[in-house]
């Protein structure tokens, strides 16, 4: 078997799996589809059985009994068509609920990596358009399956049992139709097809032109732009008419094979009739039959399509719910079952951190990005590294937060090696600023709590404001903590979002706290008093600085110089000035910039 | 990131008359076309009407008599009916179609015209992204007004009126019991469709929410990762995700109501026409055809309602779509661009009088700047980051108007030209070279129908391009990918320069690239610099020490001010803010 048909089954697995939570919701649902069904075959033969009394003189007491006929299967039908929808929409969307359940959940137990190597707006696709398909398919596409299976399953019958001839001759016709569905859906794909081609010439266009709109305009192009932009245009509409010569042809045919089937059912039954072969009420009952009977037709097609394109969407969600967890998730998952295991997870004793001989090279890399680094700074002391761009800095602190496994060498924490800690008990060492700060789409106070033990905590929130130097920002907003922050909410500045992280990872409480070259955007007489007031009181906490800015290291103990991925040059900021290397190179070359920008 | 979150959509009117005038003008040159459907639409709902009528005439005059002949005649009448119906059916929505992509595509063009005539600054502060949703899914979705729903709900609406005279008129009071029920249908279904809709609109706000939040979730994972905040965020999208499930079940709930509604309506007409016709035609007021014509017209009148109803919501996402394309062609457009004395050259001098300019009233670009450019010199600007510098190619553009002080060409303002003359004349070439799709031609005469062969030949001997393009596989008319992904960065400036060249400058303006580039690129550009800038007046917004050396004379700006000027030995010795900025910029050293 290939690969692509094992896909498909486990698709096709994984989609019952979806429903069988359900199932008996389903089984009601089916139920009902049945007793809706049952009750719209029915009038038809009401119709019948009343012309037929009309015809034979006007049975009152018949004709009275088909109109109550009539009614009572009405309200079953409308009771239980209520229900039919409730069961299998409403099922759908709880499936679907499951489904963006487990997929939100396995994405948050996934690698670091896997982030890196996938865009955002891949897997937001499959999170959205993809569940969407998956929900189309569980609700109105079964439902219409069912539906159409259990027209298919009675009414030929019933048109055989009013009249087998009669039958055979106008059903012909409607068999045509699946295939005019198949065929023709063929043709509408391929030139819908060339028509989102046009569309995104089309768009891209635009976007070509509106991002060179400077280039444009320095050249007074405009008019010609203007008449590219309307020839591409031209195109999009000759291939939409072209679409359009098919579609605007589609449904009407479909009409007309059903009419059709209605002419020769016209001129035989009524033939038949005039032969007293039947009754003129049969000939009444097969018309509204045939009518019945055409829907289901046109479905088949929609729902093989349907089905396609949801098995698609399936095996691209399946794809994530494949990707292998994170390491040592799956590592503590096996010792939540086996307790005998716990005794491999070691908790740290102190913070210290010494590395030994750390080398790291990306997956994929030619070069190694860190090279025999090896370093001790002891709890509660301050590091800080610097270097150029690319010289390996983020690097070190992602090993460091073990989002990467180094490949030789030692990470000890505490004493400990990291390998040997928890990957959650690990976690739980660091306060992280990052580089590119990231907050959520909630309030200041939400962020700032994002990983305090305690939410509740509103003050606590005004006190990490106020030691992240928040605490002016905050009075320019009326919301105060409780802003919103986001594209429905206010957008801060670049300092101030640097605030709010930095907040957030005071508030978090940890023993290491990680800057990672995060006060870019904040002037430096602010960055000094923050990173004055952090060392005051956090005497105890070990930091660790990263900064293109050297200022901001001059106060830590123990301040390393990356480039290459190695530890060129070492010590505290006067050893390292006394040196007179890399380092005091570029804090001459930065004591020049700042004057410059002073103005002086 | 995308946009998941769009609240006009669910929060915009079904109709708003305002909007719908606008629209009108785009209609203006296909209103034959618009007459046309409208009378397919008649002459549809016609043949559609008369099709029962002609069943019932069969069965009476057919098959009840027995007579064959008139059975057969019927049975041909009936399917000319049919074919009729389908001819119209097919050509009303071909029409349709082709009229709609028409309105469209002139509509489209219109936007982007306007577009194209909107000042810089209103680029500056619109994202190319949010541009071109309009121009390609909002004026879309606005077009479907015109072609799809207008027409097909007027169509349906001839299709019930037509029905409803046609029984009225076959037989008043049958007529009137089968409409009996009617008014009640429309009043339950308009409670129950204000009722769906606010619930839909919910639900559909719940998902964009979830979908906005799952986005945040997944750009923001490393941070939840570091912070160890797996459970809390699987909890708070827990929370959502069933907030999302309840309304959407609500939301079904009341769907769920519409089409139980309408079937007992149907079949309350249903049994109505059949009980009340059947006791008629047993007492010889109407005939059985004639019944049968009107079970077929019930049976036939409920699918408008359903129709209809769908419809809504394409009427609701069109008002909006619409509402902001016109808040688009609102945006003032940049003053004529012909207007004014046409910049032929200049004689002698471009000399910049006290200017000052700000992009906006919180901070001042340019203050108080004086200094003057002979022509033919070649002048560096250089200074440090946000002093200033491009500012000055913008305002020589005229892309913006500066707000106290002067320029002057040969002592006339430069507000006097026309933009067009000054921006033809005044050819500027920037940091980031922008690469259209075509061919490497086609990205030097950016101007339609502007080729010249003897000024390409010029341009290639004066920038020495022979050599390049001969490693062309297709020369100088090799088509470029997207974003040039297949020419080199030396390639790129070289059509950029020879891009200024083909509009014959009188005054260049260069914006170097802070950036640094490869050797080959290196020699490409000090070349042709020095080639280009040889005989043309020409201001260099430098950032090479190469470009410096060779200029006349530099400016040092600081702040929107002039702060020092001279030679590059004069600055150095002086021992001011250039020799700092040299320092920083140029001498090579560190770059940490």
């Amino acid at each position: 078997m290939n690969q692509q048909a094992q896909n498909h089954i486990t698709a096709q697995k994984y989609t019952l799996e979806l429903l069988r939570p359900y199932r008996r919701h389903l089984l009601y649902g089916v139920s009902s589809l049945i007793i809706v069904d049952i009750a719209d075959i029915m009038p038809p033969i009401i119709i019948k059985l009343a012309i037929d009394a009309i015809e034979r003189g006007g049975e009152i007491r018949t004709i009275v009994y088909c109109g109550i006929g009539l009614l009572v299967t009405a309200i079953i039908q409308a009771v239980f068509r209520f229900f039919w929808r409730q069961f299998f929409l409403g099922t759908s969307h709880k499936s679907v609920y499951d489904l963006r359940k487990a997929l939100f959940s396995h994405l948050l137990k996934l690698p670091f990596h896997y982030f890196s190597r996938t865009r955002t707006g891949d897997i937001m696709s499959r999170l959205t358009n993809d569940i969407q398909e998956i929900r189309f398919m569980l609700g109105i596409g079964v439902l219409i399956t069912l539906d159409a299976s259990f027209y298919f399953l009675t009414i030929p019958f019933i048109m055989i049992w009013l009249s087998p001839k009669l039958t055979l001759i106008t059903l012909l016709p409607f068999l045509m139709m699946p295939i005019l569905v198949v065929l023709v859906k063929n043709t509408i794909h391929n030139r819908s097809r060339d028509v989102q081609a046009r569309l995104s010439d089309l768009s891209s266009k635009a976007e070509e032109n509106l991002s060179g709109i400077r280039v444009i305009k320095g050249f007074h192009t405009e008019d010609s732009e203007i008449s590219r932009f309307s020839s591409c245009g031209r195109e999009f509409v000759k291939d939409k008419i072209r679409l359009a010569n098919v579609e605007a042809f589609f449904h009407p045919a479909l009409d007309l094979v059903i009419a059709a089937g209605m002419v020769i059912l016209l001129y035989f039954g009524g033939n038949m009739v005039v032969a007293g072969t039947i009754t003129l009420g049969s000939f009444m009952a097969f018309e509204a039959y045939m009518l019945k009977l055409s829907w289901p037709m046109m479905a088949v097609g929609w729902i093989i399509n349907l089905y396609q394109r949801s098995m698609a969407s399936m095996e691209r969600c399946l794809q994530i719910l494949r990707e292998p967890v994170a390491q040592s998730l799956v590592d503590s998952n096996e010792t939540d079952q086996k307790p005998v295991m716990a005794n491999k997870v070691e908790i740290p004793a102190g913070y210290a951190i010494e590395l030994a001989d750390l080398c790291f090279t990306y997956p994929g890399a030619s070069q190694p990005a860190l090279k025999n680094i090896s370093f001790k700074l002891p709890e509660g002391r301050t590091l800080g590294i610097t270097g150029p761009v690319g010289c390996g800095k983020s690097t070190l602190l992602r090993l460091l937060m073990k989002m990467f496994s180094p490949e030789s060498g030692q990470i000890r924490i505490g004493g400990k090696d990291s390998h040997e800690i928890d990957l959650p008990d690990l976690r739980r060492l660091f306060s992280y600023v990052p580089q590119e700060t990231f907050l959520f789409s909630e309030t200041i106070r939400e962020n700032i709590l994002f990983a305090c033990s305690d939410k509740t905590r509103s003050e606590a929130a005004e006190a990490f404001a106020q030691r992240a130097g928040l605490a002016d920002d905050l009075k320019d907003f009326s919301g105060r903590l409780e802003t919103m922050l986001g594209e429905r909410g206010v957008n801060l500045s670049g300092g101030q979002k640097q605030r709010v992280s930095l907040a957030r990872a005071l508030a978090a409480e940890r023993p290491i706290l990680v800057l990672d070259d995060c006060t870019s955007a904040v002037d430096t007489e602010t960055e000094q008093r923050i990173l004055s007031s952090l060392q005051k009181q956090e005497r105890k906490q070990t930091c660790i600085i990263v900064s293109h800015r050297m200022v901001s290291l001059q106060n830590a103990d123990l301040i390393i110089y990356l480039d290459g991925g190695e530890v060129v040059e070492s010590g505290s900021h006067a050893e390292l000035l006394q040196h007179g290397g890399r380092y005091a190179r570029a804090w001459e070359r930065q004591r020049i910039k700042a004057q410059l920008e002073e103005g002086s | 990131m995308e946009d998941y979150f769009n609240e006009d959509d669910i929060k915009a009117p079904m109709w708003d008359t305002g909007l719908v005038r606008r629209m009108l003008p785009y209609l203006q040159n296909w209103r034959p076309h618009f007459l046309v459907s409208v009378l397919l639409v008649l002459a549809g709902t016609a043949v559609q009407i008369s099709l029962p009528l002609l069943l019932g005439r069969a069965v009476d005059l057919g098959i009840k008599v027995q007579n064959q002949k008139q059975l057969l005649y019927y049975v041909l009448l009936y399917a000319v009916g049919h074919a009729t119906f389908f001819v119209i059916l097919a050509a009303r929505n071909w029409l349709l179609q082709y009229t709609g992509q028409q309105v469209l595509h002139e509509l489209r063009t219109h936007l982007f015209s306007h577009i194209q005539k909107l000042p810089i600054s209103f680029f500056d502060r619109t994202p190319v992204g949010r541009l071109v949703t309009r121009i390609t899914n909002d004026v879309a979705t606005m077009a479907e007004l015109f072609s799809a729903a207008l027409i097909n709900v007027s169509g349906d609406i001839c299709v019930l009126i037509g029905i409803g005279l046609m029984m009225l008129t076959l037989h008043w009071k049958l007529g009137l019991a089968a409409l009996l029920a009617s008014p009640m249908l429309y009043y339950v279904v308009w409670v129950l469709k204000g009722k769906m809709r606010d619930t839909f609109r919910l639900a559909r706000a719940k998902l964009a929410m979830l979908n906005a939040s799952l986005a945040e979730n997944v750009s923001g994972m490393s941070v939840i990762h570091v912070f160890n905040q797996e459970t809390a965020r699987e909890a708070k999208f827990d929370e959502m995700n069933t907030s999302l499930r309840e309304a959407e079940l609500t939301s079904v709930f009341y769907n769920s109501f519409f089409s139980p509604v309408v079937t007992i309506f149907s079949a309350i007409t249903l049994a109505i026409v059949t009980t009340y016709g059947g006791w008629l035609v047993s007492t010889g007021e109407i005939s059985i055809g004639l019944l049968i014509t009107f079970i077929a017209y019930t049976q036939a009148f409920f699918d408008p309602v359903r129709q209809i109803s769908e419809q809504i919501s394409v009427f609701q996402s069109a008002m909006a779509s619409a509402e902001r394309v016109f808040g688009l062609l609102d945006e003032a457009p940049e003053p004529d661009l012909e207007s004014g004395r046409e910049f032929k050259g200049l004689n002698s001098e471009i000399e910049f009088r006290n200017l000052n300019f700000a992009y906006n009233s919180d901070k001042q670009i340019l203050k108080d700047l004086s200094f003057t450019i002979k022509k033919g010199e070649r002048i560096a600007v250089v200074g440090h980051t946000g002093a200033g510098k491009t500012t000055l190619a913008s305002l020589l553009k005229r892309f913006y108007d500066y707000q106290g002080g002067q320029i002057l060409l040969d002592g006339v303002d430069l507000r006097e030209f026309s933009r067009s003359s000054l921006r033809r004349r005044i050819g500027l070439i920037q940091q980031d070279v922008n690469i259209f799709s075509g061919t490497i031609l086609d990205n030097i005469f950016l101007e339609e129908g502007s080729f010249d062969q003897n000024k390409l030949d010029r341009i290639i001997s004066e920038l020495k391009m022979e050599s390049l393009i001969d490693k062309l596989p297709q020369g100088i008319t090799t088509p470029i990918f997207e974003r040039g992904s297949n020419i080199s960065a030396g390639q790129r400036q070289l059509i950029a320069f020879s891009r200024a060249l083909a509009s014959d400058p009188e005054i260049l303006i260069l914006d170097e690239a802070t950036s640094s580039v490869d050797s080959e690129t290196e020699s490409i550009i000090q070349r042709s610099v020095q080639q280009l800038t040889s005989s043309r007046t020409s201001l260099i917004i430098a950032h090479r020490l190469s470009t410096i050396r060779n200029c006349s004379r530099i400016l040092v700006l600081h702040n929107g001010r002039l702060v020092e000027q001279g030679t590059h030995e004069e600055l150095l010795k002086h021992k001011g803010h250039y020799q700092k900025l040299y320092e920083l910029q140029f001498a090579e050293g560190d770059r940490a």
